[in-house]
């Protein structure tokens, strides 16, 4: 078959009208400015027992407003397992090494396994992972908190020559709770058993009372089987104890002394 | 000998600094701090979520939602969402905290709604101690548009969890019995609810009385008493299906079912002959219910133990209702309440409480499982029904009044206020469902 | 002959009608109503109980009640049910085409699980004086209404003695 110049013509014209079409399409998406991406998080699957009662007809009370009507009610996954959250689990981990907030690295770990002993009810969805630009660190944790950091090995501040005699510790000791209590007044009751717990929380101080480094757990004492779920709670109100309270004023020259000084302190917190 | 002496040296040099730091250091300060154990409420401040792609009021409702739930525990006294600052999406887990210290909020609760394109929902929320800035919660969930709710209350569940250490119970439903009319011509429908009181539907329609509906552990059946037929006597219900049968087929009368922790089972009673005994059986109707008390007397409300091991009763048999232990098979019954006459007793899912009715004053009660630390909880006119939260924190029950009027109330384990759960018309005989999935 | 075996044939009917334990079912679908009123549920897990108003009028009449009442948590049969129970067999003797339903019930201020069950032996207790009387057990059915069911809706002890009692009501 022969092509005629009409056709010929009809064609090249509508390979450029296309071509002219793809083009424009590409360039203005290329214009679409990227939305905002929501923050990073892992996102479990949340199962609806409304969508088989509905499907069973019953009376029902009708949904908000806020609610688009949706006669079809959706499949939705059955809930996959959940993210590792920084909560406290039922072997509450203390960490040793100062962690001032969870890394980003369990943001994309694989889900753990939950005991799920039903059958879903529709087939599994994949986890979602959102992205967030990363927060600069500061705005998280307070601005003063990485004031005075420095990444040099532990080593003895520079040690007045005052002397720390029991005079002195009575009365920076003094100091310290009066500071501190009206924070820890503040805090909340647990269950009955948290007052058998006792978190010991290192401070590392710089000179103006604030912290040089994040808090970090000595030790946790009391802990059983049936307090174990207060641990974290506990060792969060620590930390929230001091964190309210700060930073301290004390005697400059009672800093760091050859005895020791207010520049290191273990508090000792329990709930009543 | 000269290899050994400069390994010696080596090490000894390289230990010198660490024996030089060790010196350098003293030992800490140390100071013991004690905490206020403070009962008012911890102030949660819970602004409306930020929401790209979806309808505003989404954000507004789950943050009125986050802060209700939490305003039940009693523990908390949320500020929000109407009449706080709002923050816009991009900075929903970088709070500015300055802000929220000198509103003189403990704790802030923060998040997203993001629309998807298939129409569902993702929401997010964190936690932020505002102390310290630490970020102590982050959750994610996909939910449709129409079960918004879900989110929410698991967002508050995570919140409450981490800062009480206590187990979640927010997100669950009640089944109770929804009533109206004089007391002589009582209508009775199994009603399902959010234990918000959201979401409320009719399970029955009122053509026959039915009490005591319980939810199954995977909360997809109710074991419930119908006088269907002019008798009472147990039903097992598929919610999802609607389908109903018969606990023990026939006439004999049957009541009082309580389905064990593996779901397996069905213990319940059973009235002949002037006597009350408590059985149990299959829970899918297979084989043959196997009876486990004989005592002469009424012998009723059966409540597994969490581990399913044991089973505590009421009795009679002593002359006046007590409550007694027994081991699943029945064997070792034994009394454990002496502190009063108490009845339908019901095992805490933590093991550790059973909740109870003291008779006669008609108040709720708890007694641990060996019968020790008995102590009461409510003080209405008649408390009756008691059913645990699935954290064993709160004991819902339902309360009468003189005047014939019946409502739905929790209290907290740790005792305090009885607090109302909002139903549209009477309620009474409240089961709590466990957790949802 | 001819009486002899009517009679017998009446007799046979009889005992057919009054036993017969029907197969339970897998389901059951919803009762019309649960004995308020005259008719009863459709599926055959039921008694099929049928109401006779007018037996019960004349129940009534002979006997001078169909209601016996109790202390609170008792289910001991006093003197005073002894002689309305007494005159309620003589009836039922007399009239031996229809059956009694036996309902027990409890007040309010008891908790609903034992208040079934306390139902349960009130009117077992008033069955087992029925049969020290002569009336047949085939004819006497025993339910519980535990404290669903009562008749005077007021607080305080007046209206809790009236709901502690067992009903003979009698159906067909």
């Amino acid at each position: 078959m022969r092509l005629d110049r009409g056709e010929v013509g009809g064609t090249g014209l509508a390979l450029l009208l296309h071509a002219g079409l793809i083009s424009a399409l590409t360039m203005s998406l290329a214009h679409v400015p990227p939305e905002p991406e929501p923050p990073a998080m892992e996102v479990e699957i949340v199962d609806s027992p409304e969508v088989a009662l509905t499907a069973a007809a019953r009376s029902a009370v009708a949904p908000p407003a806020a609610q688009a009507p949706a006669p079809d009610q959706p499949d939705v996954a059955q809930p996959s397992p959940a993210p590792p959250p920084p909560a406290p689990s039922p072997a509450p981990r203390i960490e040793p090494t100062p962690a001032p907030r969870p890394t980003p690295a369990p943001r994309t770990a694989p889900p753990q396994q939950r005991p799920a002993p039903t059958p879903p009810r529709s087939t599994a969805r994949p986890l979602d992972s959102l992205r967030l630009p990363p927060a600069p660190r500061t705005s998280r944790l307070g601005d003063d908190f990485l004031a005075g950091i420095s990444d040099a090995p532990s080593r003895a501040p520079a040690q007045s020559a005052a002397t720390f005699g029991a005079e002195a510790k009575a009365s920076v000791d003094g100091a310290i709770k009066r500071q501190i209590q009206p924070c820890a007044n503040r805090q909340p009751a647990l269950g009955s058993g948290a007052e058998r717990i006792r978190v010991v929380l290192n401070l590392r101080l710089d000179r103006s009372g604030r912290l040089a480094r994040p808090p970090s757990v000595v030790r946790t004492a009391g802990v059983d089987n049936d307090n174990g779920r207060y641990e974290q709670p506990v060792i969060d109100q620590a930390i929230a104890v001091y964190r309210a309270c700060s930073p301290l004023r004390l005697p400059a020259e009672l800093y760091s002394t050859p005895q020791g000084g207010w520049g290191n302190i273990n508090m000792t917190y329990r709930v009543p | 000998m000269r290899h050994i002496l400069s390994a010696m040296a080596v090490v000894s040099a390289l230990a010198l600094p660490v024996a030089a730091r060790a010196q350098d250091e003293p030992p800490p300060v140390e100071v013991d701090i004690v905490g206020g154990g403070v009962r008012t409420g911890t102030v949660v401040a819970v602004p409306a979520l930020p929401v790209q792609n979806a309808p505003l009021a989404f954000g507004r409702d789950i943050a009125t939602t986050i802060a209700s739930g939490l305003r039940t525990t009693g523990l908390f006294t949320p500020l929000g969402p109407t009449g706080i600052p709002n923050y816009p999406y991009a900075q929903a887990n970088t709070p500015n905290f300055a802000v929220w210290r000198s509103a003189g909020a403990a704790q802030l609760v923060t998040g997203f709604v993001q629309g998807r394109p298939d129409g569902s929902l993702t929401v997010g929320c964190y936690l932020f101690d505002v102390a310290s800035g630490r970020e102590l919660v982050r959750q994610g969930f996909a939910v449709t548009q129409a079960t918004w709710r879900r989110a929410a209350n698991k967002c508050a569940d995570a919140i409450y969890s981490r800062l009480t250490g206590e187990g979640a119970f927010l997100d669950t439903r009640v089944v109770f019995v929804a009533e109206t009319g004089p007391k002589n011509r009582r209508l009775k429908r199994i009603a399902i609810m959010d234990s918000d009181g959201s979401n409320l539907r009719y399970l029955t329609e009122g053509e026959a009385t039915v009490v005591t509906p319980r939810f199954s552990p995977d909360g997809n059946r109710l074991a419930y008493l119908s006088y269907q037929g002019r008798r009472g006597r147990v039903w097992v219900m598929d919610i999802g299906t609607d389908n109903k049968r018969l606990l023990v087929p026939g006439l004999v009368q049957t009541s009082a079912p309580r389905f064990s922790p593996d779901g397996r089972r069905i213990a319940f009673a059973m009235s002949q002959g002037g006597n009350t005994d408590i059985y149990v059986t299959a829970a899918d109707g297979s084989g043959a219910p196997m009876r486990l008390t004989t005592a002469p007397g009424i012998d009723t409300s059966p409540s597994f133990s969490p581990d399913g091991s044991r089973i505590v009763f009421e009795s009679d048999r002593s002359g006046a209702q007590q409550l007694y232990v027994m081991n699943a098979d029945g064997s070792n019954q034994r009394r454990i309440s002496f502190g009063g006459p108490s009845a339908s007793p019901a095992w805490s899912p933590r093991g550790d409480r059973i909740a109870f009715v003291r008779t006669g004053a008609f108040r709720i009660g708890v007694i641990n499982p060996d019968g020790s630390a008995e102590r009461i909880l409510t003080d209405g006119w008649q408390d009756e029904s008691p059913s645990w939260a699935p954290n064993g924190q709160f004991v819902m029950f339902n309360r009468f009044t003189p005047s014939g009027q019946s409502s739905l109330f929790a209290v907290p384990l740790a005792g305090g206020q009885a607090r109302r759960l909002p139903t549209p018309q009477d309620g009474s005989d409240p089961s709590w469902s466990p957790l949802q999935r | 002959m001819r009486t002899t075996l009517i009679i017998a044939a009446s007799v046979l009917a009889l005992g057919v009608a009054g036993c017969g334990k029907k197969p339970a079912p897998v389901t059951a679908p919803p009762a019309a109503t649960d004995g308020q009123g005259t008719v009863t549920s459709t599926g055959n897990d039921d008694v099929g109980l049928v109401e006779l108003p007018g037996s019960q009028a004349a129940l009534v009449a002979a006997a001078g009640t169909d209601t016996i009442f109790f202390n609170t948590d008792q289910s001991d049969i006093d003197d005073q049910d002894r002689a309305v129970l007494t005159a309620q067999a003589k009836w039922l003797i007399a009239n031996p085409n229809v059956r009694a339903s036996i309902e027990g019930h409890a007040d309010e201020r008891g908790t609903r699980e034992y208040n079934q069950a306390l139902g349960e032996r009130r009117a077992n207790a008033a069955k087992n004086f029925l049969l020290t009387q002569g009336v047949p057990d085939s004819r006497l059915l025993v339910i519980s209404w535990g404290k669903e069911r009562p008749v005077a809706t007021g607080t305080g002890e007046a209206a809790w003695a009236q709901n502690r009692r067992a009903v003979t009501v009698i159906v067909r």
